[in-house]
């Protein structure tokens, strides 16, 4: 097999996977293309996202139609202040073996699944957080002194509320870079409300969902994404609008960075580069764009900045600040 | 085959880049020529007579510098590139064609790269559509139009003789001229102050026919102001003097006329002032002719008529006062002084505004004449 040949049916499979991946989410989670879209890129770029919404919006609808869609193994914590870390990634347990003799056995918690839902994550303890995002960081669980590799593919989806933070736990900075992706389900537009009675007034579609890949598929994507060519250029490029993320409290008036206090981390430069291999791979090619870098910068680079308070008094968001800055680092392209 | 057609796509972009940065140098030259043209131009007016062949020079030096910019600015391949994946949908496939051809592929990318190369080599044919249909380009046209108006302007004021732009350099170079530094103006002040006398004489003799030549036929003093032509006490030699005598204040400067180089021989003036020194004792300087005239510019003929103080008319000595002459002060090589006069001495109006005289004024010194002449 030549290599043309073969690239044709590596990138060319994979390509038509994402695409009809992609296809099947949007007519089961109408009016959410954006969010479907990042979605599939952050869970074949290896990486865990932090879905923010009101509720309703089907947050949890999307990772249920994503784990069907894919036939992957999926689990739902409910967080609650007193969700203790065991509860999440699992505790030994006494049992009696059919002989009489009786051991303690590890059982695994619902962090052992390839795609977990860790809903209104803010709600649990900064310990059991803690527990959570070692297992997201390590992809292993550590108990007892023996540690337990976590399944793979493993992609952990964690939602928050934007409202009602009384009684939550925010995420620490640190905590929230652990994510590649932070996701902000916006309110359906009134045709997509329309067409979401269609679909789903009386059932659930991700219940009806047949998969159209397994695991194996999700890794072998991924594993080929991580071949993508990136270009010198982009990567200057990439690191461009990492370093237009950093603070300059003495810039210009119009310069947006003087609303930053904390700016990017390598680590976002890393899932950058990550995420937009993915998306070239989406769109048919084999080789990244400074496109593919912007299209997910805002979802990339929103929770990795952190703005001075007088800029959050002035009601600036993050959003909005980071929007000037990828504004002005691709007029600078 | 790859490569070569991914090289076509570079070498037309080259090409392309190429001939855009030849129309920016081409507009940047335009402008800058039309610069310097209205540069030259103002130099030209205002300084130094540029020749016309020395801007010629400076504008084809401009135009072949900046096209020599252009020509040595050759686009490089990551630049052309760059362009078509920024502006030609290459989505940075020819950037990364050009990285991965300058280092071998690992077996890991080697799909990756061999499915670029079929991406980039099927993007050539809508690049090259895009390259050759309508595309903004670089507007040469208002540079250079601009630069045609201002040197054809240029070649019209330069070309023009040296005469005409003469005046502009010389007020500008007035401009920049020290105020103590009156030498240009004096040069003007005896032929002033000899038109100034004419007119004395012509006052002074009122039966002598109105001069077609001077500057306001109504100065001079009608028939009927000849009674007292024999200029003893008459009235005609304060007023061809200069009624500044009456307050002495600004009109009793120092004259042009007492300068050595004026003419000395025996002038109306001079006449003028022995005929005050007959009337009285009070010093007199009304003989100083010139000197309200001096700086008032560069036209003798219009110079004397100057009429720059309208109140003059109103400080109007008392005419029934005896005035008080003094003879020594227009004597020749006496120093000349500023004295004020002791006392105003009935005079007519100044000469300085009998020279420039309205005809409200000219009837009011003639009806004085009359009024003064035979009683005296």
């Amino acid at each position: 097999m030549t290599s043309d040949a073969a690239a044709d049916d590596a990138f060319g499979d994979a390509h038509r996977r994402l695409q009809d991946l992609r296809a099947i989410l949007e007519r089961v989670i109408v009016g959410q293309e954006e969010v479907v879209g990042h979605l599939i890129t952050a869970l074949f770029a290896s990486g865990h996202v932090l879905i923010e919404g009101l509720p309703g919006l089907g947050k949890t609808h999307l990772a249920k139609a994503l784990a069907a869609a894919l036939g992957l193994q999926w689990a739902r914590v409910q967080c609650t202040p007193d969700l203790m870390p065991a509860d999440v990634t699992g505790a030994e347990i006494y049992v009696t073996a059919a002989g009489g003799a009786s051991t303690f056995a590890f059982r695994p918690g619902p962090v052992f699944a390839q795609l977990v839902l860790v809903d209104e994550i803010n709600r649990a303890t900064p310990r059991t957080q803690s527990a959570l995002l070692e297992a997201m960081q390590e992809s292993q669980v550590t108990h007892a002194g023996v540690s337990h590799r976590l399944p793979s593919p493993f992609c952990v989806l964690a939602t928050q509320n934007p409202i009602e933070l009384e009684g939550t736990y925010p995420l620490p900075e640190a905590q929230l870079d652990r994510f590649m992706f932070k996701l902000t389900v916006p309110f359906p537009t009134r045709d997509a409300l329309h067409r979401m009675l269609d679909v789903s007034l009386d059932s659930e579609p991700s219940d009806t969902l047949q998969p159209i890949a397994g695991p194996e598929d999700v890794l072998r994507i991924a594993q080929l994404c991580r071949t993508v060519l990136v270009a010198a250029r982009c990567k200057d490029a990439a690191v461009d609008l990492i370093v237009a993320t950093q603070p300059d409290p003495g810039g210009a008036s119009a310069d947006p960075r003087r609303h930053i206090r904390y700016g990017a981390s390598p680590r976002a430069l890393q899932a950058l580069v990550r995420a937009a291999r993915v998306r070239a791979v989406m769109a048919g090619r084999a080789h990244v764009d400074v496109d593919d870098i912007a299209a997910v910068a805002l979802p990339v680079l929103r929770h990795r900045v952190l703005l001075r308070l007088e800029s959050e008094l002035d009601g600036i968001d993050a959003d909005g600040a980071l929007g000037s800055v990828i504004e002005g680092w691709r007029a600078r392209l | 085959m790859n490569d070569a057609t991914v090289s076509t796509a570079l070498v037309s972009v080259r090409r392309h880049l190429w001939r855009e940065d030849a129309l920016l140098a081409m507009r940047r030259a335009g402008w800058i020529c039309a610069a310097a043209t209205l540069f030259a131009v103002v130099v030209h007016l205002l300084a130094r007579p540029v020749p016309v062949a020395a801007l010629l020079v400076v504008l084809v030096l401009i135009f072949v510098a900046m096209l020599a910019w252009a020509a040595a600015h050759r686009p490089s391949d990551p630049d052309c590139a760059w362009w078509i994946d920024r502006h030609l949908g290459g989505a940075s496939a020819f950037t990364t064609w050009l990285d991965a051809t300058t280092r071998r592929p690992t077996a890991e990318n080697a799909r990756a790269v061999a499915w670029m190369q079929r991406w980039a080599v099927a993007k050539v044919p809508e690049v090259l559509r895009s390259l050759a249909g309508p595309r903004p380009t670089v507007r040469v046209a208002p540079s250079m139009l601009s630069m045609i108006v201002c040197a054809l302007l240029a070649l019209l004021v330069l070309m023009l003789p040296q005469e005409a732009a003469s005046p502009l350099r010389q007020n500008s170079a007035g401009v920049a001229q020290p105020p103590g530094d009156k030498a240009a103006t004096a040069v003007d002040a005896p032929v002033v102050a000899q038109v100034a006398s004419e007119i004395a004489g012509a006052l002074r003799s009122s039966d002598s026919p109105r001069e077609p030549d001077r500057g306001r036929p109504g100065a001079a003093p009608g028939p009927g102001t000849t009674a007292n032509d024999d200029g003893s006490g008459s009235p005609d030699a304060p007023s061809t003097s200069g009624g500044a005598g009456n307050d002495g204040t600004s009109r009793d400067q120092p004259s042009a006329s007492r300068d050595p180089t004026t003419p000395t021989g025996p002038s109306p003036s001079a006449a003028g002032s022995v005929a005050g020194r007959e009337a009285g004792d009070s010093p007199d300087t009304r003989g100083d002719v010139g000197t309200a005239r001096v700086p008032g510019g560069t036209n003798p003929a219009r110079g004397v008529g100057s009429r720059s103080m309208p109140t003059a008319i109103d400080r109007q000595a008392d005419m029934a006062r005896q005035a008080d002459f003094d003879d020594s002060i227009a004597r020749p090589g006496r120093p000349m002084t500023n004295a004020m006069p002791t006392a105003a001495a009935a005079t007519p109006p100044p000469a300085a505004d009998t020279a420039g005289l309205s005809p409200s004024e000219t009837s009011y010194v003639q009806a004085w004449m009359k009024a003064t002449g035979p009683g005296r």
